[in-house]
């Protein structure tokens, strides 16, 4: 049984800590995959959260435990996973860019448009971040569809909505992502 | 997540769901209701929808996919669209008819019984929620439950391919909205067709269904002419728990809707919800209007919440009074004023179609006028006319001002019709005039006095009466402001004008370059200084061009771009310059004209000492240029940045900074000080004026009234009132203390400022071409003397004077005050509990007070060298106890209390011995014969009064006199007057024989029985309540009433009191408020206007006219000692070191240990408590020892009413505090106490603690309903043995704030307690972090 396999049945059996032991084994797996793919990438090419996320699900056994449960429980963590991971490569990029540090970022065309610019890409966090103390499940449901590429279905399933439901916490809080976005920059 | 993010993101995504964008910003203006911010909120999201594009992906799976479920209306009309409209399950649709917010209606053909019914169907389809559709289903089946003829009924409910519908009789005919169109209906057939819905309406409330959607377009009248209700469309079933509508949600159509649906407040709906929406619907048949027409929806909405309707027959003549008064009865803010039921309404309509007597009585001030006016022996046309103007002034309709105008001219017209023919045609002008001047002084608008004032002269000078002596004396009563006088208009920024502060003269800047100053009286040129001004080619601000200095010697000039020179006016010659960068820089001169301030946009401040001619530079402010004003002193600078959000307050020479005001969210355009120098009022960009207090760093008022930004701010120089001016062309006039709006004016502009004698207000224009002088009269005949602000209990409010007649005292809430009469300043105060009475004797030697504390003596010193008084220290007549009313005999020996449903007489000549009558329940009034051979009580709800022997309390008479008796004696002896429900009645003393009787003013329709009865220390004024919010005075000989004094928005009286000299009446209401009458200034002004009043009456000389220097309490300890109670038994555990700091540490605030038996019960200690830290209902607290608070009550001698300065010292996300209180009393609810939290920045949130129902008494029955509210947990149980009034056990509760500021360093805390007979007390507080 590998190691995602005996967390998710640890968690199906009641036990709560075991979701910590998640996320940082999503994560690692997360960026040992990102670095591993854009080695071999040629430069240019657009690594998506989506397939990143599915390769790892693959990669750490998850298709032993087919239960929606199990991948619902995955799919949280990775979500978290990857919104780490690309704050900290906006903040890398930052650095970068006042000339702070100079680290070789590894997944530097990871979906592109959102991260052309770091600082964006921080403040878009900032704004989850927000929405998450409004509205913590319209944020949930970013995460997942936005950094794990779930689906409305995969999304509503993990919040034991239905995906119409997940599908309009997704419309809300795009809208208000975007405002939020939006009065920020006109203020800086 | 809070309901209103879910209500937010529910509204947002069912919004989003409509395709169409009027119809959606229709359901927007639905759901949201009155909540515009959420409408705003929503409508800026839909915005970021539309333009969000491709971000984050893009809006991906669209509706498409669950539009295949359910197939919308539009579907159906698709399908429909094949065959005309084509069918719909059984039926064939043929036409739409009508549309509405949930639903569009269609005449069908039902194939199946081939019969044409109308079918609704929702309109909101596949996107409406499943609440929504449960709404509509449990519409559908309530409506179906009712089979009555004026009710359409429902044949079937239903679903059909997924959309909902209903199925009913189809009516063909107009509804009452196309009825009435623009043409209002005749009166009995408007109240025809009313009373058959409301009979229809009361069918459906018996089977426990409202409506809540009534109006014109939801009543058809079929071919026979009956009215049919349709569409119950918000029905709720009565008696069904689920409440279908969300939580504050406003649901229903604004114009026909009663106010406390459109604030949301479903609970409070009921039967009379329809009732009013009913008398609507009348007021729109008989008007072709409904009562409230709002530009915007919100606009409709606010007028339903506060506005009263302009009179039916304002809009319509030819409404008879009675069914107005019907129509208005039905549209009473207050449901309990409504008609008690459907029914009800239904057969007063039927009484007027039968031309019966109605029962319903006019209440409203509006029908206190009309009836006036139909009393008047004279009712002509004009006077039929005048009635209607009263009533739509009284309304506050906005015609008002049109109304007067036209009045007026009608009021000369008659005036040359009376020099044609005298006689008849002169009572009409009469009445006229008098009729005018109430129509003015009811408009609270800019004349209300001066023009009333004008005609009521008039009026006086063909016949004087007692009418138009109250008029006047109402008018007195009233501030009032008008354009006096006004400067051409120069050409907009080619020329400035600029007022000196005496408003005697003033200067103009123009493009000639040079400065001509003018007086104002005669426009004579007094002065010219060529080339000394340039002006700038900007726009500038137009204050920054010009200003004279205080004493009016110099004149600071902008000379150019950069610079002001400072000129000697009567030498012609310049004194100075100074820098002054931009026009966006100020200056100010000190109140002594020695000193000039500058600030400027290079961030610094300077001060110049024009007699030295050096220059102060402060410390670079981090403050722009922009305001800077001097204080009264000349020591204080109020300085901000324009349109900055902080004004500090800074030491003008050495530039610390003293006090910071932070008005977050807006800024301030313009400052004034009050001369006291400790209040600074500011005028802010959110149409707001604050005025703070800097030595709290508080604000402690907020006025409210301007639309516009307001601009500019001036105090008056005694300090009673404050002017402001708004960008909406409005200045207005505000009383300092209660923080009202007096009158408004049109006009105004900026550097608003006050003449010396204040009987001036000057400023200019917004644009700097023109000055205006207002005429400014203030109500000085009658003045206000507040309780402290902060003070939010509610007392009885009893006053009384020192003999001397300087003092006067006066309880309200917790503290009795006393301020000086002359000045109207507080000279003393002291905690006293509350109280019932507050007497001095005659002799000056005691003050005597009654009240939850006891009986207390407190012997007064007066030192006359000195001017200093003193009192106390304090000598108690009764142990302890509670105690309301007291009366004394004339020589200061005899006090008779009431307390505990009986009277206790005290002798001074035999102390410790009290005598006492029998008990009568309720017995709450009490007076003492003036030699103190007789004590006479009258008792509330009781029949008749008593009389008892002032030596034995035996009871030795029994008057009968009605119920809800009060009583006085009169100064002669020879009187006893009693006041109750019926009449007022002279007795005469030792018979008791009734003489004289007083009826009750007739406009006293609920016989409120006399809250309060004085006589003037020389029997020749009678004062009384009567109703109670009027005083009346009487000349005891005859029982004719010289006048009747009534404070404008007057409050309930609880108390009255003449001077000695009787010049002046003190008039205490409990709520909030004492007013003292001017009685001579009322003489001497209405002898002016030739109505003087002939009160015969010897003032005794007075003693001394000085006022005192100094007031003191004795025994007034400083208020933020802690009083240490005297049994303190038991040390204080130490505070463990290793406790963190966000367990804040009471230690030097503990009054009593755990373990003490404290607050006089035995067995009141928390023993059983654990001692140390620990966690109780999750959070870790310090439990050490109790700080305990006296609340008013008699442990006021113990402990202290308030703790100040508990440190903080970190930011924190909330406070738990684990407290709890002794007492309750009768108070079911009570907000104990607040939380004043002083943060970092300066700013402070008064926090209330308001135990709701949560605690009524700290020991509770185990099955208290009280216990676990959502912000009360119980967080300790105590046993308690030994405790006498203890049924069960003891609680603490925890008690917690969510701190809405949770970045923001707390620096202190301030426990205040706030409630008469509560004592809070505090175990501990914690902080999370």
């Amino acid at each position: 049984m590998s190691d995602i396999t005996r967390i998710l049945s640890n968690i199906e059996g009641g036990n709560s800590k075991a979701t910590d032991e998640l996320l940082p084994l999503v994560y690692e797996e997360l960026r040992r995959l990102a670095a591993q793919r854009m080695a071999h990438e040629a430069p240019g090419h657009t690594l998506q959260p989506t397939a990143l996320v599915h390769e790892a699900w693959l990669r750490l056994g998850g298709e032993e435990n087919r239960k929606w449960d199990g991948r619902g429980h995955f799919f949280a963590a990775a979500a978290e996973a990857m919104r780490r991971i690309l704050i900290e490569h906006a903040r890398k990029k930052n650095a970068l860019k006042r000339g702070v540090d100079f680290e070789r970022v590894s997944f530097e065309e990871l979906d592109g448009a959102i991260l052309a610019a770091g600082e964006e890409f921080l403040l878009l966090n900032d704004a989850l971040e927000k929405l998450e103390g409004e509205d913590p499940e319209a944020a949930q449901v970013v995460k997942l569809r936005f950094f794990a590429g779930a689906t409305n279905e995969e999304a509503g399933r993990v919040l034991g909505v239905t995906s119409r439901t997940a599908k309009r916490y997704w419309t809300f809080a795009r809208a208000w992502l975007f405002q939020e976005l939006r009065q920020a920059r006109s203020k800086a | 997540m809070s309901d209103d993010q879910q209500q937010l993101r529910r509204i947002f995504t069912d919004a989003l769901e409509i395709p169409d964008a009027r119809r959606r910003a229709d359901y927007l203006a639905f759901a949201c209701g009155v909540n515009l911010g959420l409408r705003e909120r929503i409508e800026e999201l839909i915005a970021a929808h539309a333009a969000a594009g491709s971000f984050l992906g893009g809006d991906d799976e669209a509706l498409r996919g669950s539009a295949r479920d359910t197939p919308s209306v539009a579907a159906a009309m698709g399908q429909a669209g094949e065959h005309g409209l084509g069918r719909f399950g059984d039926y064939e649709l043929l036409e739409e008819i009508a549309r509405g917010g949930m639903g569009v209606v269609y005449k069908a053909n039902q194939a199946s019984l081939d019969r044409v019914v109308a079918v609704k169907l929702l309109l909101l389809g596949q996107y409406a929620s499943d609440e929504f559709i449960h709404r509509f289903r449990i519409e559908a089946s309530a409506a179906a439950s009712l089979q009555h003829p004026n009710i359409v009924a429902i044949h079937e409910v239903g679903v059909h391919k997924g959309q909902h519908y209903f199925a009913m009789d189809f009516v063909d005919g107009p509804n009452l909205a196309q009825l009435v169109g623009v043409q209002p209906l005749a009166a009995k057939r408007a109240a025809g067709y009313v009373r058959t819905i409301a009979e229809a309406i009361h069918f459906a409330h018996n089977r426990r269904i409202l409506h809540r959607d009534l109006k014109p377009s939801n009543v058809l009248i079929d071919p026979n002419d009956q009215p049919r209700v349709t569409d119950f469309g918000l029905a709720k079933n009565l008696g069904s728990d689920s409440d279908l509508t969300v939580t504050g949600q406003v649901m229903g159509s604004p114009g026909f809707m009663p106010p406390e649906q459109s604030l949301g407040e479903v609970s409070k709906m009921g039967p009379v919800s329809d009732v009013y929406s009913l008398g609507a619907i009348l007021y729109y048949a008989l008007t072709a209007r409904a009562p409230f027409v709002g530009e915007t929806m919100s606009d409709t909405l606010r007028q339903v919440q506060s506005e009263d309707p302009i009179s039916p027959r304002v809009l319509a003549p030819s409404v008879s009074a009675d069914l107005e008064t019907i129509c208005l009865k039905c549209l009473e803010k207050e449901p309990n004023n409504r008609f008690p039921s459907a029914q009800a309404l239904a057969d007063e309509l039927g009484r007027f179609l039968r031309d019966e007597p109605i029962q319903a009585r006019p209440v409203s001030r509006a029908e206190h006028a009309w009836r006036w006016c139909r009393r008047k022996p004279a009712i002509t046309g004009l006077a039929i006319s005048l009635a209607m103007l009263l009533i739509a002034i009284a309304v506050g309709s906005t015609l008002a001002a049109f109304r007067i105008a036209r009045e007026s001219q009608r009021a000369r017209k008659a005036e040359l019709e009376a020099l044609e023919k005298k006689g008849e045609a002169a009572e009409r002008l009469w009445d006229s005039y008098l009729a005018q001047a109430r129509a003015n002084r009811l408009s609270g608008r800019s004349g209300q006095r001066f023009e009333s004032l004008d005609v009521l002269k008039r009026a006086a000078e063909m016949r004087p009466s007692l009418e138009l002596r109250n008029e006047a004396i109402a008018c007195f009563a009233l501030a009032d402001l008008r354009v006096l006088r006004q400067s051409q208009t120069l050409p907009k920024w080619k020329a400035f004008v600029c007022l000196d502060d005496q408003l005697d003269r003033y200067a103009v800047a123009d493009e000639s370059q040079s400065v001509r100053v003018y007086s104002i009286s005669n426009a004579e040129a007094l002065t010219l200084l060529p080339q000394a001004v340039v002006l700038p080619d900007a726009t500038p601000a137009a204050w920054s061009v010009a200003k004279f200095s205080p004493n009016g010697a110099s004149l600071a000039v902008r000379c150019s771009e950069g610079r002001a020179r400072l000129w000697d006016l009567i030498q012609k010659r310049p004194i100075m310059d100074v820098p002054l960068a931009s026009y966006e820089g100020r200056l100010d001169f000190s109140p002594d004209s020695r000193w000039l301030a500058t600030s400027d946009t290079d961030l610094t401040v300077r001060i110049y000492d024009l007699v030295q001619r050096r220059e102060f530079r402060l410390d670079e402010s981090p403050l722009k240029g922009g305001i800077v004003r001097f204080d009264p002193t000349g020591k204080l600078l109020a300085v901000s940045g324009i349109g900055g959000e902080m004004i500090s307050i800074l030491a003008a020479f050495s530039g610390n900074t003293i006090a910071s005001l932070n008005h977050a969210g807006t800024s301030v355009i313009g400052v004034a000080w009050h001369p006291d120098g400790r209040h600074l009022a500011t005028a802010c960009a959110n149409r707001l004026v604050y005025v703070w207090d800097i030595r709290e760093g508080e604000i402690v008022h907020v006025l409210k009234g301007h639309d516009r930004e307001v601009a500019s701010v001036a105090f008056n120089h005694s300090g009673d009132l404050l002017a402001s001016a708004g960008f909406d062309r409005t200045t207005r006039i505000w009383d300092f203390k209660s923080a009202r709006e007096l009158v408004h004016a049109t006009g105004g502009g900026f550097d608003l400022r006050f003449s010396p004698d204040d009987q001036r207000l000057g400023c200019h224009s917004w644009e700097g071409n023109q000055y205006q002088v207002f005429d400014v009269a203030s109500a000085r005949v009658v003045r206000s003397f507040h309780q402290s602000l902060a003070d939010s209990v509610r007392g009885f409010g009893p006053v009384g004077f020192a003999p001397d007649g300087t003092i006067v005292g006066y309880s309200s809430g917790n503290q009795l005050k006393l301020w000086d009469l002359r000045s109207g300043e507080e000279m003393s105060s002291q905690f006293t509990g509350w109280l019932g009475a507050v007497i001095f004797d005659a002799a000056g030697q005691n003050l005597f007070l009654s009240g939850l504390g006891g009986v207390l003596r407190w012997p007064v010193h007066p030192n006359q060298v000195s001017r200093e008084l003193d009192l106390g220290p304090p000598v108690a007549l009764t142990p302890s106890g509670d105690f309301g009313r007291a009366a004394l005999s004339f020589d200061g020996k005899v006090l008779a209390v009431v307390g505990s449903n009986r009277c206790q007489i005290f002798h001074a000549d035999s102390p410790g011995q009290v005598i006492q009558t029998e008990i009568q329940p309720w017995m709450r009034y009490v007076a003492v014969h003036p030699e103190g051979t007789w004590i006479a009580t009258g008792a509330w709800g009781r029949e008749g009064a008593k009389v008892w022997e002032g030596a034995t309390g035996r009871l030795c008479k029994e008057l009968h006199t009605g119920s809800y008796t009060a009583v006085t004696f009169s100064p002669d002896g020879r009187w006893l007057v009693t006041g109750s429900e019926n009449e007022y009645r002279f007795w005469k003393v030792g018979q008791w024989t009734p003489s004289l009787g007083i009826a009750h003013d007739p406009n006293n329709a609920t016989k409120d029985s006399p809250s309060a009865m004085a006589f003037s220390s020389d029997g020749k004024i009678f004062a009384l309540t009567d109703p109670q919010t009027t005083v009346r005075l009487i000349d005891p000989e005859s029982g004719q009433e010289y006048a009747r004094l009534e404070a404008e928005k007057a409050s309930e009286i609880s108390s009255l009191a003449f001077s000695p000299d009787a010049e002046s009446l003190a008039v205490g209401a409990g709520s909030d408020a004492l007013h003292v009458w001017d009685l001579r200034a009322i003489g001497q002004r209405l002898a002016k206007i030739g109505l003087g009043w002939d009160a015969q009456h010897e003032p005794p000389p007075l003693e001394s006219d000085r006022r005192w220097s100094k007031v003191r309490f004795l025994n007034e300890e400083p208020s933020l000692a802690i009083k240490r109670h005297d049994r303190l038994l038991a040390e204080i555990p130490v505070r463990d070191s290793q406790t963190t700091s966000n367990l804040i540490d009471l230690s030097e605030y503990y009054n009593a240990a755990l373990t003490e038996s404290w607050s006089g019960g035995e067995g009141n200690s928390l023993s059983s408590l654990p001692v140390g830290v620990q966690t109780l209902k999750g959070v870790m607290f310090d439990v050490r020892g109790v700080v305990q608070l006296s609340g008013g009550s008699r442990l006021s001698r113990f402990y202290p009413s308030e703790i100040r300065g508990v440190r903080v010292g970190l930011a924190c996300r909330r406070l738990h505090s684990l407290l709890a209180s002794t007492g309750g009393g009768p108070f079911q609810t009570a907000t104990v106490g607040h939380y004043l939290v002083r943060y970092i920045d300066g700013s402070t949130l008064k926090v209330p603690i308001d135990y709701g129902l949560a605690i009524r008494d700290w020991w509770d029955h185990a099955a208290s309903p009280h216990a676990d509210t959502e912000k009360f947990l119980v967080a300790w149980t105590g046993s308690n043995p030994k405790a006498r009034e203890t049924r069960h056990s003891l609680r603490l509760f925890k008690w917690t704030w969510d701190n809405p500021y949770p970045k923001r360093d707390i620096v202190t805390l301030d426990f205040i307690s706030g409630m008469t007979g509560v004592a809070p007390f505090l175990v501990a507080i914690t902080a999370e972090p």
